[in-house]
């Protein structure tokens, strides 16, 4: 699915539930890291690129999974712990995980009475792909600003997941649960 | 751990990182994984 068409997001959407039946659940984790920079080199139709996938495919997304959650639901959009401390080189990723945080508890006001829950997850640095290794350069240096000294495992990323989809968490909605090892305490 | 059975849940950016671990985890709580 690419996420910055809102037409294929629908579509998407729609055939998901024509195949396997009603919606209950939505997990926005496609993002970007974009392009580090500091602020006065930025390139402004790079910092559009990360918004369009890490914010506005995230509104796409609500708008369309919420109205096929006719029976309720769970929505849980992955943000950064960078939406709530800075990072420099990192200004379009934080602002953009900022308004996803936004637009989470926006939706979560919007959306109770149709029996959706929508929450955020911000992690901090996790051993992914987009962060590289945790041993070299930046990643290293990054390391030793986590109390807990590591990076998080994909795995505990996805347990907290996991939880705000499921009826454990039936009476939370509109928060930004931070899980990146005590770095942003 | 099945609190996700048969719940149905599309997940964006699946095929990697923390995505490929969601979708790992809520296919082992039972969910029905579209990603």
């Amino acid at each position: 699915m690419d996420v910055t068409d809102e037409t294929a997001v629908a579509d998407a959407i729609l055939a998901a539930v024509d195949r396997h039946g009603p919606l209950h659940g939505f997990v926005n984790c496609a993002g970007t890291l974009g392009h580090p920079a500091r602020l006065v080199d930025q390139d402004l139709d790079r910092v559009r690129r990360t918004f369009e996938i890490n914010t506005h495919a995230v509104l796409s997304t609500m708008k369309h999974a919420s109205a096929a959650m006719t029976g309720g639901g769970a929505i849980v959009n992955v943000a950064s712990n960078a939406a709530l401390h800075a990072r420099p080189g990192l200004s379009p990723y934080s602002a953009s995980k900022a308004a996803t945080i936004a637009y989470t508890r926006t939706a979560a006001r919007e959306l109770a009475r149709n029996g959706i829950r929508v929450n955020a997850v911000c992690p901090g640095g996790t051993v992914t792909p987009m962060m590289g290794a945790p041993d070299e350069g930046a990643a290293a240096d990054l390391v030793r600003t986590i109390p807990m000294r590591r990076f998080a495992e994909p795995a505990e990323i996805a347990a907290v997941i996991a939880f705000l989809l499921s009826d454990d968490a039936s009476y939370v909605t509109g928060t930004a649960i931070v899980v990146d090892g005590g770095a942003t305490t | 751990m099945q609190g996700l059975r048969e719940r149905n849940v599309i997940v964006t950016g699946g095929a990697s990182g923390i995505g490929a671990a969601t979708v790992a985890r809520l296919r082992d709580e039972g969910a029905a994984t579209i990603a």
